[in-house]
């Protein structure tokens, strides 16, 4: 037998004084939002290293193309191909989410150069466009 | 599946009380403990993606209530203006108090012990991690606590 039954017993006779009906509340209205990635994990682990890795390709790519000339009306054209060069990676900073997890922003600027077929055949046609992304990258917390 | 808002009104339901009761005896006033246990229980929610281990949550209100700066010289204060401690859900609203009285009477390592191991449910080895002390030292403090409450409840003891 425990000596110290009898002494538990009487502990156990009081129980921690419940939170007040306004604490409850309280405690109630700050449950934390649904718990779910920030982000898709390819996200998480994976664009980094595309961006590394496109960083890496515009420094080692030879001519960086220029926009092309703009063409007249490319809505009546065919798209037949495009190609994304990469040109800048720009570290935005850490910002807070919605979920108060820190996300890094990554700025990506991209020359899409776009290939249209003429209707009449021949020759592809080239369009040159810039485009900026701004990317949400999740980061690890220890 | 389970509503999570269901899920985590149902945990503070069952769990918010004794982790009121550390929160208290770790910070200076109620509403220290009040924002100590709020930012702790939501911490410790999202760290552990649902419900967390009660070791978890009774570690992170000690860091946060260290984190708040309290000195044991102020402990004194706060334990003046804290409200009831304990209450006695079979009536017995007398021992409730005579208890939170001595509870607050016991030095503040073997309060902590006592209110981790006999409330907070938790073992020897968990009361040992959560106040970062060895496990034995955890079980020596307890053992102190119990004599010192014998003593001064040798009368209320059958």
């Amino acid at each position: 037998m425990n000596p110290d039954d009898d002494l538990e017993a009487l502990l156990g006779r009081a129980a921690p004084a419940p939170p007040s009906a306004a604490l409850m509340a309280r405690l109630q209205a700050a449950r934390p939002a649904d718990m779910k990635p920030a982000h898709p994990r390819i996200l998480r682990f994976g664009l980094p290293l595309a961006a590394a890795a496109a960083t890496t390709l515009a420094w080692l790519w030879p001519q960086p193309p220029a926009a092309a000339p703009q063409v007249a009306d490319t809505s009546k054209l065919q798209a037949v191909g495009s190609v994304q060069h990469l040109m800048e990676v720009a570290d935005l900073g850490i910002v807070v989410g919605e979920d108060d997890q820190p996300v890094r922003l990554i700025r990506t600027r991209w020359i899409d150069e776009i290939l249209y077929a003429p209707p009449g055949g021949g020759t592809p046609v080239k369009q040159g466009r810039v485009r900026e992304e701004v990317l949400p990258v999740s980061l690890e917390l220890y | 599946m389970e509503d999570p808002a269901q899920d985590w009104n149902d945990w503070l339901a069952g769990n918010a009380g004794r982790f009121l009761l550390f929160a208290r005896q770790q910070t200076r006033c109620e509403s220290d403990a009040e924002d100590v246990l709020q930012d702790s229980l939501v911490e410790s929610w999202r760290r552990a993606g649902g419900r967390p281990d009660a070791a978890l949550v009774f570690a992170t209100i000690r860091r946060r209530a260290i984190d708040l700066g309290r000195s044991n010289d102020r402990r004194t204060v706060r334990e003046q203006e804290s409200g009831e401690l304990l209450c006695a859900p079979a009536g017995d609203r007398e021992t409730a108090e005579m208890l939170s009285h001595e509870l607050r009477r016991l030095p503040p390592e073997q309060r902590d012990v006592l209110t981790l191991k006999f409330w907070g449910g938790l073992t020897f080895a968990e009361v040992a991690t959560t106040l970062e002390i060895p496990p034995g030292t955890a079980a020596s403090r307890y053992r102190l606590a119990l004599e010192s409450l014998r003593e001064t409840l040798a009368l209320s003891l059958p």
